[in-house]
Parts: C-alpha cells; structure tokens; sequence
C-alpha cells in the first residue's frame, strides 16, 4: 500500500464513521463534536488533494467561527441536553427508503458518468489534452505560491490563466454561448461583490433576529397565544 | 504531493457517503439544530466533490478551490441566519423541536 | 540513524523519521513549558516583591517545574459525576493537539520547518483557532456553573479577536507578498531596520494590535475571563486535576510561544539577528543555523517575557470592555491600518523607503535607552500626584486623580453612597 492511500484510509474511514455516529446520535452536543471532526479530517484531505488554502479556510471559518457559533446556540437553547426527540416510525422508515434511493441513483449515475467509468483522468481525456494534463501534473506535484496568488486575483478579474478548453465529463456539443463579447480577463468578481452585499445583509439580518426582544409586546404574548 | 494510486473515484465514493449521512441526519433529527448539522454535512460532502475534482480534472483546478470558498463562506452565512431563526424561535416557543412550529400551516 | 532507517520498507521509512523529529519538537516544547513556569513564577515574584522558588535545586529553584510535574503525574485523576465522560476526557487532548499541530508550519531558522507549506502563516492562524475547542468542551463537559461561564466566555472571546488578528498579519503580507514564512523572513534579512516593524508607521502600531490580539487568544492576563481565578474560581479547568490539567497547561504554553514566534517572523525579523548586513547562514556558514534558532527563540521568549510582565502588572478586564476593546477600538484600528500599508506600498517614493526605516529605527532604540536611563537615574521615592520610576517628573492620568479624589471622599464619609465614577 502506497503511501498516500494508507493516509486516505486513514482519514476517510473515520470521517465515514463519524458521519453515521452523527447520523444515529441523540445527543446534540456530542453530534456537533463529532461534526468537528468530521470536519477536520475533510481539512486533511483537502492538504491531501493539494489545496492548501481551501484547506487553513476550511479550519478557519467552518472549525474556528461556524462549530463554535453552532455550540453556543446548542448551550443558549438547551436546557437539557439529554432530552430526547424521536421521530415517528413511519418518518424513520421514509428516511431509511429516501436515502436508499438518493444513494442507488447517485451511484448508477457515476457508474454511467465518463468520468468515473474510465477510471481516473488519463484515460477519460483525448490525447491531445492527456499531454496537457501531464504538464498540470507537475505543476501540480509542487506546491507553487501562484495557486494561492491565482485564487487571489481571479476573485478580482486579475486572471488570464483560466483554461479555455471544455471540461472533460461534458457532452461533445456542450459549448458556452460564443455570442458573447471575448474577454481576456476573465474572474470571479461578480461573486466575490455578491457574496460580499450577501454577507453584510446576513450580518444586519442575523444581529436583527437574534436581538433579545424586551420591549412589552413580545413579553405579553404567552406561547398559548402563539400555538392558536 | 503527487496521488499515485487513489483516483477521483474514491474521493467521489467518501463525498456521496457523507451527503447520504447528511441527508439522513436532516431526516431523523427534530432538534432544529441537528438539521443544521445535516445541512453542514451535505455541503461537506459537496466540497470535498469540487476539490476532488479540481485535482483530478486539470481545467477544473482553479474553478473547483474557488467554487469551495464561495461554498464556506455561504455556508458561513447560512449557519449564522440559520441560528438565528432558531435562537428567535425558542424565544418565542420555548424549544428548538420544529415539529412545533406550525403556526403557518394552511 | 538515516542509514538506518532507509532498510524499512518505502513509506514507514518516512513515517519514522518524521515520528522522530515530532518526538524531539514535543519535548522541545514541554521542557520550554517547564522554564517558562518557572520564569513566571520567578518575574511574578520579583514583581510582588518576594523571592519565589528558592530551594528545589540549587540556589534559584531551577527544578520547581520539575518538581510539579511529578506532583501533577501522582495525582489523583477525577471526574465530576454529572460530567459527560467522553467529551470530557477528550477536551485536554483537543486543546493540546491543536496548538502542537501549530509546530508543524512553524519555521524555526532558515530550513528548520517541519513542512514548508506557501500559506504558512494563515494556516498557524486558522489551527490555533481550534484551539478554543478544548476549552469550550472542559466548559460545556464539566457540569459546572463556573466551567460553563469559562467555556462561554472563552469563546465568545476568541471568536472576536480572531478578526484583527487576522488582519494585522496582513501588513507584513502585503509587503513580503507571500504567505510563507520563510519568504517572511528573507525579506528581512540584515540590519534591524529592515525589520517589517519599522518599515512604516502602519506596521509599527499593527505590531502593538497584533501583539494585544495574541495575548488575547492565548487567554493571558489581562484577558483571562476564561479562568479568572477570582470569579470563576478556575474557570473552566476547575473540574480537572492531575495530568489532564497539566495538559491544559501545555497547550496554553504552547501556544503562547508558537503565537510568539509567528509575531517575531512576521514583525521583528524572524531568525536574522539584526546586527549583520546578510544571511547569517552565509556569513557565518553552518553555525549560522545554531545562531537562526536561538535569535528565534529568543525573541519569541522575551515576547513571552513581557507578556507575563503584562500579566503581572495590570488588572483583569471585564467582559464587556473585552468586547468592546476588540469591536470599537482594534478592529477598525486594524482595518484603517490595512488600508493605510496598502497605499504606502503604492505611494511612498522607494527612494524614501530606507530613509524612514533609519528614523523610525533610531528613534525607537533612542526612547528605549532614555527610557531606561531614566529608570536607573531615578529616586527611589515617589512624589504625591506624580507617577513612580521612569516617568518620574509626569502628572498622574487624569482618570487616576479622579479616582483617588473619589476614594478620598468616601473614606471622609463612609456612610454617603459611592458614587458611580468610584465604581468605574
């Protein structure tokens, strides 16, 4: 066993246990826990598979704001955190039957995918951009500080390096709308400013509901008034 | 670091496990927390798809590690209104069980 | 020892040899804890006018820290009743793993990395934040009030000052243009005033932010809310004893002196003493890696240094005003710093560049003398209304004279109500 699958291994069959054990648990606390680590362990495989900035932003953003915002709700909602909800049976049984399905068309797709079927990149590629794929290969197997400065610029419409060519997996005549105006800088500015206005809208909206309400309406209504 | 014998098929194989796990997790769960965490599983496992991919498909290599951070930092934003529904939520019922709001039903 | 290790089969060879170098780092850390223990307890000491340890080994008490290992290993292990078994045997683990994970980036001369990774310095960042997680699982497992308010308010802490933090390391970003602390570092290679600090005023006062921020994060004094022993009896620690407490201990060390490094690479210069025009590595050939390892370690001990001279010499804050510290004054202070870097590395004439960088140099080594002199030169008593030792001849702060006014009055007459200022 090669080096790199023994870590794989090692990384992705807890990441797989852990998911189930969240799955099955009823204690809500020990289910984040083991979300963290679930997590963490998908950070690792993203070292594995050469990000390494998607990789420090994973532990950083989802380790370091989301889980830690995640248990704070958990403590300010809890008063027991042993008390149980289950569902009903027939819920149960609809899940199980859901996932089975979700789970049994997923794979027969990937089974059928191009993709998948040919076993990995090489042999899924032509000839001419098996080459290609090569020269990525290297740039790839060393860990250059332009990926990072890639990401970086093309976030401000900065980049020119992004291939033109199809995307292997796709139909022959899948083809973008060429009635376009050409562009030789193309990016993600457009997203990264959405993103932005979306943030600071989320920032106003959840500082707005989260707000602890003392004024006299809210005190007055008593939940029975709410359930009619 | 050069993968010599893993292909995307395993990373495809870990990343499908983990939505079913997340979809299940939204399914069996009535602490409107615990959805949450399905939630953040099932775009676990779309991200761990788009990194596989950056790597394994050579014109997918810039577009997949940007696509997983446009992906966080929505998921970022998403856990934050989410908790905060469910924080105005118990203020107003008393518990975070979403088969308790039905208020809006027709 | 290599020789030997090639005869294993092809990825266990490896895994040895990097097991090997992760067993010397970790007890490279564990006895640097140790000293610094007993540098704390000695700087508190001298600061409270006391001696300190002064008997277990020898004339200074050079083995107390080993002395309270070996209490702390003969310890009974409890847990509380109540407590959630698992997550709570699993915090101190956490807490330490991720601050030891820190190491692993983290240069410690010119080609002394564990792995050289090009985001290093964002990467330190992101798995020191994890470290919270410890605490807030101690907090949460323990079952306790007290814990519980420590985890809480740990975490709420942590989470905030993350931002300008994370903003401050990007002023000497910005100016190396890399991630990676290596290339940090080459960018201030020679004398001391191409040091990132003294590269503009931006840099200078991002170095105070980004050091109050670290100090922050690493939950010291003054911004211990999480353990504040006279409130929170010990936060949330106070279930733990034994080894599982002593790892506790470890990881905030930990993390201290990693914090403390990254600080000295990114602002101070890194591994380059100052003092010679290159590489120390060129100059002085194969000694100029010994010689890397200690400026480090150096620098980032006198960081730890006064970052107990802090602890010991100022008084715990409240909650909200370490809040209101971190969203009201560092954070649109590190922003507006951002700003200001960005557009000194686009206008500032480069000619100009080595000119501010001599002045700001020198005039800081000049008010770090006279400060010093003046320490010396002084009385050894203090006058009424003005401040004691290097700062002799300067009026006391307003904001004090007005307390002591305060104070005055409500010993004049015990039975009036305090008033609100006196309070404050």
């Amino acid at each position: 066993m090669e080096l790199d699958e023994t870590l794989f291994y090692l990384i992705a069959i807890p990441i797989a246990v852990l998911a189930l054990i969240i799955v099955f648990t009823t204690h809500i606390v020990r289910a984040a826990i083991w979300l963290l680590f679930t997590l963490i362990g998908t950070a690792f495989l993203y070292f594995l598979l050469d990000a390494a900035f998607v990789a420090a932003s994973q532990l950083m953003i989802y380790v370091g704001g989301i889980l830690v915002l995640l248990i704070f709700a958990i403590m300010l909602t809890n008063q027991n955190p042993l008390n149980r909800l289950p569902i009903s049976k027939l819920d149960r049984g609809f899940s199980i039957l859901f996932v089975l399905f979700l789970g049994l068309g997923i794979s027969v797709a990937l089974y059928n995918s191009p993709v998948i079927s040919g076993n990995g990149q090489n042999k899924t590629n032509t000839d001419s951009s098996s080459k290609k794929s090569e020269d990525q290969d290297e740039k790839n197997s060393s860990l250059s500080n332009d990926q990072i400065s890639e990401i970086g610029t093309s976030f401000f419409d900065l980049n020119s390096k992004i291939p033109s060519q199809p995307m292997p997996g796709f139909p022959e005549g899948f083809k973008v709308n060429r009635k376009l105006p050409p562009r030789t800088n193309q990016g993600y500015l457009l997203p990264f400013e959405l993103i932005s206005i979306h943030l600071l809208v989320i920032l106003i909206g959840a500082a707005y509901l989260a707000r602890a309400k003392y004024n006299k309406n809210t005190e007055n209504v008593s939940p029975s008034d709410t359930m009619e | 670091m050069l993968l010599s014998t893993l292909n995307l098929n395993h990373f495809l194989l870990l990343s499908l496990w983990l939505l079913l796990c997340g979809f299940l997790c939204i399914f069996r769960k009535r602490n409107a927390i615990g959805m949450l965490i399905g939630v953040e599983l099932i775009l676990n496992a779309a991200n761990l798809n788009l990194i596989a991919c950056s790597y394994f498909i050579p014109s997918f290599r810039l577009e997949g590690q940007i696509f997983t951070l446009l992906v966080i930092v929505l998921a970022a934003g998403e856990a934050a209104t989410a908790l905060a529904i469910i924080l105005a939520f118990y203020q107003s019922h008393g518990t975070v069980d979403v088969d308790q709001g039905t208020e809006l039903k027709g | 020892m290599i020789k030997f290790l090639a005869d294993f089969p092809a990825p266990y060879g490896d895994i040895v040899y990097y097991l090997l170098f992760a067993i010397i780092l970790l007890s490279f850390i564990a006895f640097s804890v140790m000293f610094f223990i007993w540098l704390e307890r000695k700087l508190s000491a001298r600061m409270q006018d006391r001696l300190g340890p002064t008997r277990t080994g020898g004339k200074f008490g050079w083995l107390q820290s080993l002395a309270d290992t070996i209490k702390l290993l003969t310890k009974e292990d409890t847990k509380p009743a109540l407590a959630d078994g698992v997550l709570f045997y699993l915090a101190p683990y956490v807490s330490f793993a991720a601050s030891f994970a820190a190491f692993l980036v983290l240069p410690l001369g010119s080609k002394m990395v564990g792995y050289s990774l090009p985001i290093a310095a964002f990467f330190m960042l992101s798995i020191l934040s994890s470290e919270v997680f410890g605490v807030i699982l101690a907090g949460y497992a323990s079952a306790g009030k007290w814990s519980l308010f420590g985890g809480i308010r740990e975490a709420a802490q942590v989470v905030s000052y993350e931002i300008p933090r994370g903003i401050c390391l990007l002023l000497p970003v910005l100016i190396a243009g890399s991630f990676d602390l290596t290339e940090i570092t080459s960018a201030q290679s020679g004398p001391f005033w191409n040091w990132f600090i003294f590269y503009n005023p931006f840099t200078f006062i991002g170095f105070i932010v980004f050091f109050i921020c670290i100090t922050a994060s690493c939950k010291r004094a003054p911004f211990d809310l999480a353990e504040a022993e006279s409130e929170l009896v010990a936060g949330f620690h106070t279930e733990y004893s034994g080894l599982r407490w002593s790892f506790f201990f470890m990881a905030e060390y930990a993390s201290m002196f990693a914090m403390s490094a990254l600080a000295s690479i990114l602002f101070l210069g890194g591994w380059h003493c100052g003092l010679i025009g290159g590489d120390e590595v060129t100059a002085f050939g194969s000694i100029g890696y010994l010689l890397n390892l200690i400026c480090l370690v150096g620098k980032s001990w006198f960081l730890i240094a006064v970052m107990m001279w802090m602890r010991w010499s100022l008084p715990r804050i409240r909650i909200d005003q370490v809040m209101m510290i971190c969203f009201k004054y560092l954070l649109p202070i590190s922003c507006f710093l951002l700003i200001g870097d960005a557009l000194w590395l686009l206008l500032f004439p480069t000619n100009w560049q080595i000119y501010w960088q001599y002045a700001i140099a020198f005039t800081m080594i000049f008010v770090k003398l006279s400060t010093i002199l003046r320490l010396f030169t002084s009385s050894n008593t203090t006058q009424p209304g003005k401040l004691p030792g290097a700062w002799q001849n300067l009026e006391t702060p307003l904001m004090y004279q007005k307390l002591h006014h305060n104070v005055k009055q409500q010993l004049a007459s015990p039975l009036t109500q305090p008033s609100q200022s006196a309070s404050d």
